[in-house]
């Protein structure tokens, strides 16, 4: 079965030149959607082969780890990998029915977009890990320029040159790692990499923490996000927004506690540096999304807060904290892919002004605004509450009480721009016309309001999958035995 | 395993998303009926606990005085489905407001600080909703902000708990005081923080004002006992008292009155509470259900004359009590009981709530019962005796509204003529003070006397209240405006920050170790 894993890997692939010939140009979203539905599929089977805190390793060509490629799953990158699935999917099936030009370049550049976040995902290599981040990337681009107007382009060239320096900085961290150990292994590196001179320890780790924090949209390299999410296509933000981001900071800890170990980052005063970098998002991107005019460019704001609160949630370093940031990925991605598709439906030319009087035109829509708005500022019976709980305790436990405090505020710095929103789509307008959505638009967007709510409900039963989850990044032992056995 | 009623309302709360749009009525009067049947008549001992999210979570309590409070609460959400009765209103609005009245009644069961937190989010979010359903989309900002400050502080309080004690109890330890504090003082509306009261309240519809009044701010009172069980601030109490009805003085529109005397009568709670004493504690929960009731009457009677007058300025009523008896005696019984007079509930708990109170406190209390006399025989004396203003205002009641005036005027009476009737209170010795019966005269005695002279002085005295939110949100704007000064859109400036961060966190990392 562990074969699996590389056809969750190459999958993307196939199925994006096979929409360059004739029957995929005749049906793009069609094979699109059987694609990622065939790939959801392959990790529910990983996922039953997988017991409680098992890791499949499988060398690629059967070199061994220390030469060749290894892939190794875990209920971690299993998670991120359905997250990643999950918004793929209804990503499709929202654009399905959007006017894109040439559909079927479209639909293989969002597949091979899911193939490099699935290689970031899966992959146990650090020079193989940089590829995929590369391919992610590249593809990014195109789509954040899909449209090839003057302000895609913009926004496309500006996400170019800030993700160049950020993959530039993790190349290096990549090298002088091989250079240290002469593997490309994390896990064949991690010994010689912790006795290495302090010096560069250090340099590694701040390699590492400031180039995955571009991709990520960290503070201060956030700047580029707004330009690129508000250019690109409403479907295209969700995607980028709801998974990319994540993968960027799944990497960045996954690399770190493999390489390191759980508590040798947290005696380096590593977490009270990324939790203020967190602070400074979170201020950031709440302020700064108070007050615009635009919808996508409000989200990536709010965005960009919401990646603080994640990487506060992991950088205390403690279980309740861990928990509370990987749910609040998949929270977090969910809502934000819901409400980037509200954006493209209910607003023309994206104004805010447009939305007046909403409420009359689709109630059905503006009431899963409602919801989804109330879930991003964190207010039960919402899953986005939950997340942020965990989250504010973890950082209460491990005694960063105005990291917690500023989060909790953060609740009421997004309502401050949430709240004006709602006013505007139930102020009644003069326009009559009804708003009609397609079936499959209304009933994604329907979707993640449902999950979002049953998610609250649920939440006694989803605990223990995600303590699960959190003790795979914590304790990596089973990850690094499973590689070493390799051999 | 014990449900509470709030829980079982809630899950009778999804049924009025189904059931056919004709029985709705009928429907959310049945369920609550029962649920007030079932508080009233079959307390259950006993508690319900479970894991959730590695929390343990204890949503059912048994406690008297929970107990009491609750049958009050379904009481008055049984009286509320018959005011509402025969109005048309949308499947949203009984939805929402039966969940608004299972929050309220399950936040009084729960025990630990996370569902505490939930119910008081959702109590809020709940009547949000419920004014965008009625569509006064513009009232909500100003409601939602105050509540959700209230709720983030109280959010801090409890995760400082948290990491001290470790534990989900819902009494704060003391370094959260300051937190708790502030967020009960928000979500009880005593002066200062009575704006979103006066921003929702007078300016809802009358039958979203009725259900409001019942609930929103009781809670607060309520959680006080909950969260600050060892803390003594009675003489707080006494001074928002007088003062509210100092403010109360100046007010010509019945709501915006009823609305600070909402807030005078939540110090007599406060004073209660803080006390510590069981007796006062107990004097002060009755005074909730008391307080419930005839300030349900009372803004019953407001909405209907505004209904009917389509204003609810009392200058510009004017003697109605001429052209409706049942509701001009309706509001004697309320103005009563809010006073004090014995026979009436008011005077019941009042006499309770200050058996153990500090002299000064409990002179302070007697000096707003006057007040609250003189207020009301204001209210009374202009909106129902005096000469005649509408002459052709036609005045006749329906029967929902005739039932709940009744009905509720009677249970003040009841209430407090024969308080052991329904509930046995064991600790107590039951001392008749005659005080607060002389207060309300000697209200009415000066009201008759010098009444100008009294509005005049509370003009002086009291200020207007500064809007400090609006100078927050200024500064706030203004902070934004720079901040968005640095996002130029240069891309140069944003390959200088990044590489700088990366400089400047190589150096923190290398310093510090």
């Amino acid at each position: 079965m562990n074969e699996l894993v590389v056809f969750v890997l190459i999958y993307p692939l196939l199925f994006a030149v096979a929409l360059q010939n004739r029957v995929g140009k005749e049906n793009p979203y069609k094979v699109g959607i059987t694609g990622i539905i065939m790939g959801i599929l392959a990790l529910v089977l990983l996922n039953n082969t997988l017991g409680k805190g098992e890791v499949i390793a499988y060398p690629v060509g059967g070199w061994g780890y220390l030469k060749g490629i290894v892939i190794a799953v875990d209920q971690l990158s299993l998670l991120l990998g359905g997250l990643i699935h999950f918004i793929g999917l209804i990503t499709l099936l929202f654009s399905s029915k959007q006017f894109i030009l040439k559909p079927h370049i479209f639909v293989s550049l969002v597949l091979l977009c899911i193939m490099g976040l699935n290689g970031m995902v899966l992959t146990a290599d650090l020079f193989n890990l940089f590829v995929f981040l590369e391919l992610a990337s590249l593809v990014s681009y195109a789509l954040v320029g899909y449209n090839k107007e003057a302000e895609g382009l913009e926004g496309a060239f500006k996400y170019v040159l800030m993700s160049f320096g950020g993959s530039m900085l993790v190349l290096w961290a990549t090298a002088l790692v091989y250079g240290i150990s002469g593997s490309l292994n994390i896990v064949g590196a991690a010994e010689a990499v912790r006795q290495a001179p302090h010096f560069l320890q250090i340099t590694i780790i701040v390699m590492y923490v400031s180039g995955f924090s571009v991709k990520a949209g960290l503070f201060p390299a956030h700047a580029w996000k707004a330009d690129a999410y508000t250019a690109a296509p409403a479907p295209v933000g969700a995607l980028l927004s709801g998974a990319s981001s994540k993968v960027a900071i799944y990497a960045l800890f996954r690399v770190l506690s493999v390489l390191f170990g759980w508590s040798m980052l947290s005696d380096m005063n590593l977490g009270v540096i990324l939790a203020t970098l967190g602070l400074g998002s979170i201020f950031i991107g709440h302020m700064l999304a108070f007050g615009q005019s635009r919808l996508k460019r409000l989200l990536t704001y709010s965005s960009i807060a919401h990646i603080g609160y994640i990487i506060i949630g992991l950088s205390v370093f403690n279980m309740l904290g861990t928990v509370g940031a990987l749910f609040h990925m998949v929270n977090h991605g969910l809502l934000k892919a819901g409400l980037f598709y509200f954006a493209a439906v209910a607003t023309e030319n994206d104004e805010i002004g447009s939305l007046k009087g909403l409420f009359r035109r689709s109630p059905g829509l503006a009431i899963s605004f409602v919801a989804m708005a109330l879930g991003m500022a964190g207010v039960p019976p919402l899953n986005g509450f939950l997340s942020k709980w965990l989250i504010v305790m973890g950082a209460m436990e491990a005694g960063f009480y105005i990291h917690a405090a500023v989060i909790v505020i953060a609740g009421l710095m997004a309502l401050f721009y949430y709240v004006p929103l709602v006013q505007i789509i139930f102020t009644p307008s003069d326009e009559k016309q009804v708003l009609v959505l397609e079936r499959s638009q209304m009933c994604v967007i329907k979707t993640v309001v449902a999950i979002s709510v049953v998610l609250f409900f649920i939440g006694n039963w989803v605990y223990p999958v995600f303590q699960e989850v959190a003790s795979n990044l914590i304790y990596p032992d089973g990850y690094i035995d499973a590689i070493l056995n390799l051999n | 395993m014990v449900l509470s009623g709030g829980i079982i309302l809630f899950i009778c709360a999804l049924g009025t998303l189904v059931i056919p749009k004709r029985f709705l009525s009928q429907y959310c009067l049945l369920t609550t009926a029962f649920i007030f049947v079932m508080h009233w008549f079959l307390p259950q001992q006993g508690q319900f606990s479970f894991e959730f999210f590695g929390f343990d979570l204890e949503l059912y309590v048994y406690h008297p005085l929970r107990q009491l409070v609750a049958s009050a609460f379904s009481f008055y959400a049984l009286i509320f489905f018959i005011y509402v009765f025969g109005e048309q209103q949308s499947r949203w609005f009984y939805f929402l407001s039966m969940m608004h009245v299972a929050a309220a009644l399950s936040f009084l069961f729960v025990n630990d600080s996370l569902s505490f937190f939930i119910f008081w989010e959702l109590i809020a979010v709940s009547v949000v909703l419920l004014v965008l359903e009625q569509g006064y989309h513009s009232l909500i900002s100003t409601y939602f902000y105050y509540q959700m400050t209230s709720a983030v502080l109280l959010f801090i309080g409890i995760g400082i708990t948290y990491s001290v004690s470790n534990s989900l109890q819902l009494a704060v330890v003391p370094a959260a005081y300051p937190f708790v504090i502030l967020a009960v003082c928000i979500k009880m509306a005593i002066l200062p923080f009575h704006v979103w009261m006066l921003e929702t309240y007078p300016k809802v519809p009358p039958t979203l004002a009725v259900l409001l009044s019942g609930y929103g701010t009781k809670v607060g009172v309520f959680s006080l006992w909950l969260l600050l069980p060892n803390l003594k601030f009675e003489v707080i109490g006494g001074i928002v008292a007088v003062v509210a009805i100092l403010y109360a003085f100046k007010q010509h529109s019945i709501r915006r009155f009823l609305s600070f005397h909402i807030i005078s009568q939540i110090g007599y709670m406060i004073a209660g509470i803080g006390s510590l004493s069981t007796t006062s504690v107990t004097g002060a929960m009755l005074h909730i259900v008391n307080h419930i009731i005839y300030k349900g009457l009372l803004f019953m009677i407001a909405g209907i004359l505004l209904t009917k007058f389509g204003t609810d300025n009392m200058l510009e009523i004017r003697g109605a009590g001429r052209r409706s008896p049942l509701l001009f005696v309706s509001a004697i019984v309320a103005a009563a009981s809010i006073a004090g007079m014995p026979p009436f509930n008011g005077y019941f708990s009042k006499t309770l709530l200050t058996q153990d109170l500090s002299s000064i406190t409990y002179y302070l209390l007697t000096i707003a019962t006057v007040g609250t006399a003189i207020s009301f025989s204001k209210f009374i004396h202009y909106t129902f005796l005096a000469q005649e203003k509408q002459l052709q205002t036609d005045v006749s009641l329906p029967v929902t509204w005739q039932i709940t005036l009744i009905s509720l005027s009677f249970t003040c009476l009841i209430l407090g003529i024969g308080p052991a009737l329904f509930w046995q209170p064991t600790v107590l010795e039951f001392k008749p003070l005659l005080t607060s019966g002389f207060a309300v005269f000697a209200g009415i005695t000066l009201f008759k006397w010098k009444f100008e002279a009294i509005h005049h002085i509370a003009v002086l005295i009291t200020p207007e209240t500064a809007s400090v939110s609006k100078k927050i949100a200024f500064i706030y704007g203004k902070a934004v405006i720079r901040l968005r000064g640095f996002h130029t859109g240069n891309i140069q400036d944003y390959l200088l920050w990044f590489f700088a961060s990366f400089v400047l966190i190589w150096i923190c990392m290398f310093l510090w170790i």
